[in-house]
């Protein structure tokens, strides 16, 4: 919480800055809000949950960071999650000010869209590395398990990413203003909502790594209580302010698939929601806690992301205000038959996507979506090239500087078609082998043969490892070895052998990464005929020095290495898992570019063509 | 170094309900150097949190505390430089 507002506090002193000397009405109310916000906060870590509490007894080496959490994506993943909750106030406070002095033009939302844009971010930045932490660290192969938590920040993140395309039609439109208030509003409470579920642990999740007290709970129940009554009766009550001030002139039209996108994106955060709540919702109802799972979410969440894919392809070819199917045709014509043609080819040369008809639709309009990227960026390069006569890669750089925001959100579209098909592809045709091995044995799987060639064992003062060498071979030939071990991390720092295999574990994962396919493995020991040694060390000379300690733990992990139990391996061939980390970077790319901030605009003297003569002002 | 940190909390929340209470009376009554002067705060409590944050070392704490003073420092000279003009 401490980093909560520590964060809260940078951003608000940033957009306090860029908004100097505008909105002078609005101003006020939303630095009262950040300041109210900021309060809640720091007081909750002034009498509630004291971030400098000291232990009663101080161990020499510390305590140390919980296992689980020794990653490098670890250092991002949670500022830059609290960084996207903490962001998502900025437009929260700035709503809330346009509410309450009825300054309800664009003016706070053009003040405040690059702080949505770089919440939008940064929490899309932190749902990616937690991603990659869980497919790295935790030892079952996937990369995304619809844990409450994970849930909680891609709520906001669907809001955001509805409230960044419905903004732009309340910029050029004056339309959907009572929709883009509530979207910020929206985002700002689920932003409380997301914290609060990672600190409250009132759903099982992966990241209850404390415990609060019922007052720290209630704290957060009451705040968000305050900003959702708030924020419903605000935009009840300037329901006449927030009327559209222009209709919607055509059903075909860019304004339409805006709002068609936002419409599916709200129908992914209530499955989001419906489906992370669950548990609570059942518990009320039926008095009975039970929770869905990862087939639950996909079956709502697949057909609705196609929809997207497919808004995501078409929308940009769309014309503002008005546009007929015969242009529209024409428009996509191209990238259109393209991805049809690229969908038929998949379909006859794969025989895998012959069998999940869903994915291969995927992944057609994935390549919709790209063609019609390029398209969009060939169209605007020929533009240039044909009004300025510049050569293709200035006439590039130069198209993309003048309009950032566009090209930067067509790069977006674009790493998410890319993240997609790794999503797509890895989810649908993943193939999960766990099999005990002994040494020597292999195991046959999409072509790859994986040999458990011999065990390893590791101690240091901190951990015991034991884990495996492995052979691989692919289709035939051979493809090196790789190691996958298991790591216990004492208990309770008691001066036995046992201790050492009682207290956390982690799994440090084999993984041989490419472009088309990941090969992950990892062991599970068994440590049934280890266990009893320690015992009897224990038993046999009681509490020992650190340095017997370390020399027991020794004799167990060389007795492990001598007489090997079979291992139990999971091994996972995913196709396209690397899809899904490049597409996040060309988004993370795409995203810096629409939030670069305008240089000043060029001026150019114009030239009058030869043989014109220059008019008179007033002539 | 513990105490120095809740200390620094201590003195953030003071300061946050500080603004909080003149912004509001700055938007409810109008009155503009009330609203500046909530605003002003923010940066100040920035710094102390950042301070608390950092509190492990020593220097950064100072360098926190300079942060803050230079930061309301150069907040109140702009705002007597524009009351000036």
């Amino acid at each position: 919480m401490l980093l909560w507002a520590v964060l809260l506090s940078i951003w608000s002193t940033l957009a306090l800055r860029v908004v100097r000397g505008r909105l002078a009405e609005v101003v006020p109310v939303a630095t009262a809000v950040l300041f109210a916000l900021a309060a809640v906060f720091v007081g909750m870590t002034v009498f509630l949950a004291n971030p400098f509490v000291t232990l009663a007894q101080v161990p020499v080496e510390g305590t140390g960071l919980n296992p689980l959490l020794r990653h490098a994506s670890m250092m991002i993943h949670p500022p830059a999650l609290y960084s996207g909750y903490t962001l998502f106030s900025i437009p929260f406070a700035f709503a809330i000010g346009a509410l309450v002095t009825r300054r309800l033009g664009a003016d706070w939302l053009l003040a405040t869209r690059r702080f949505a844009l770089a919440a939008w971010l940064a929490l899309g930045i932190g749902i990616l590395l937690g991603a990659r932490w869980s497919y790295l660290e935790l030892g079952w192969g996937g990369y995304w398990a619809w844990d409450a938590v994970e849930n909680a920040a891609l709520l906001p993140w669907l809001l955001g990413t509805a409230y960044l395309h419905s903004a732009t039609i309340q910029e050029k439109r004056g339309m959907l203003k009572l929709w883009n208030v509530s979207l910020v509003l929206g985002a700002g409470v689920l932003s409380i909502l997301g914290t609060f579920l990672v600190r409250s642990g009132i759903l099982s999740s992966i990241h209850a790594f404390v415990e609060p007290g019922a007052t720290l709970r209630w704290t957060f129940v009451a705040l968000i209580v305050i900003e959702l009554v708030a924020s419903v009766w605000l935009v009840i009550s300037r329901r006449e302010q927030l009327k559209t001030e222009h209709r919607l002139d055509a059903i075909i039209s860019r304004e339409s698939f805006f709002l068609a996108q936002n419409l599916v994106l709200l129908a992914l955060a209530f499955v989001v929601m419906w489906g992370t709540f669950f548990p609570l919702i059942s518990e009320a109802v039926t008095g009975t806690k039970s929770s869905v799972g990862p087939p639950w979410f996909d079956q709502y969440v697949a057909p609705l992301a196609l929809v997207l894919v497919a808004l995501m392809g078409i929308g940009p070819l769309v014309a503002w205000r008005r546009s007929g199917l015969a242009e529209l045709g024409r428009s996509i014509a191209r990238p259109a038959g393209i991805a049809i043609a690229f969908g038929v080819l998949l379909y006859i040369l794969n025989a895998d996507v012959r069998t999940d008809l869903s994915a291969l639709l995927l992944f057609t309009l994935a390549a919709l979506v790209g063609c019609t990227v390029i398209q969009e960026f060939a169209r605007g390069v020929r533009a240039r090239r044909a009004m300025a006569a510049e050569p293709t890669a200035k006439a590039l750089a130069q198209l993309v500087r003048r309009n950032r925001r566009r090209y930067g959100g067509y790069v977006v579209h674009f790493g998410f078609a890319v993240l997609l098909c790794g999503i797509a592809a890895s989810s649908s045709f993943q193939r999960v082998t766990e099999v005990p091995l002994k040494v020597g044995q292999s195991i046959h799987t999409r072509g790859y043969t994986v040999t458990y060639k011999q065990p390893t064992a590791s101690v240091n003062a901190e951990r015991v490892s034991l884990g495996a060498e492995l052979l691989v071979t692919h289709n035939g030939k051979p493809d090196g070895t790789f190691d996958t071990s298991k790591s216990w991390y004492p208990a309770n720092q008691t001066p036995t052998v046992g201790d050492a295999f009682a207290g956390e574990t982690e799994t440090d994962v084999g993984l041989r990464a490419g472009p088309l396919r990941d090969l992950w493995a990892a062991v599970e020991p068994d440590t049934s005929t280890i266990l009893p040694i320690a015992e009897r060390l224990d038993k046999k000379f009681g509490d020992l020095t650190p340095i017997a300690r370390a020399v027991g733990i020794a004799a167990v992990a060389r007795a492990y290495l001598r007489n090997p139990p079979p291992a139990t391996f999971r091994i996972v061939v995913s196709p396209m898992v690397t899809w899904i980390w490049a597409g996040g970077i060309i988004v993370f790319f795409g995203a810096l570019i629409a939030i670069w901030p305008p240089g000043e605009p060029v001026r150019r003297r114009l030239r009058m063509p030869v043989g014109r003569k220059r008019k008179k002002v007033g002539s | 170094m513990a105490t120095v940190g809740r200390s620094l909390l201590f003195i953030a929340f003071s300061v946050s309900l500080w603004g909080l209470i003149t912004t509001v009376a700055g938007a409810v009554t109008g009155r503009k150097d009330l609203a500046d002067s909530g605003r002003r705060s923010m940066p100040v409590l920035m710094a102390l949190l950042v301070g608390s944050f950092l509190q492990g070392s020593r220097g950064l704490v100072i360098a926190g505390g300079v942060v803050a003073a230079l930061g309301s420092a150069s907040e109140y000279l702009v705002h007597l430089g524009a009351e000036g003009c």
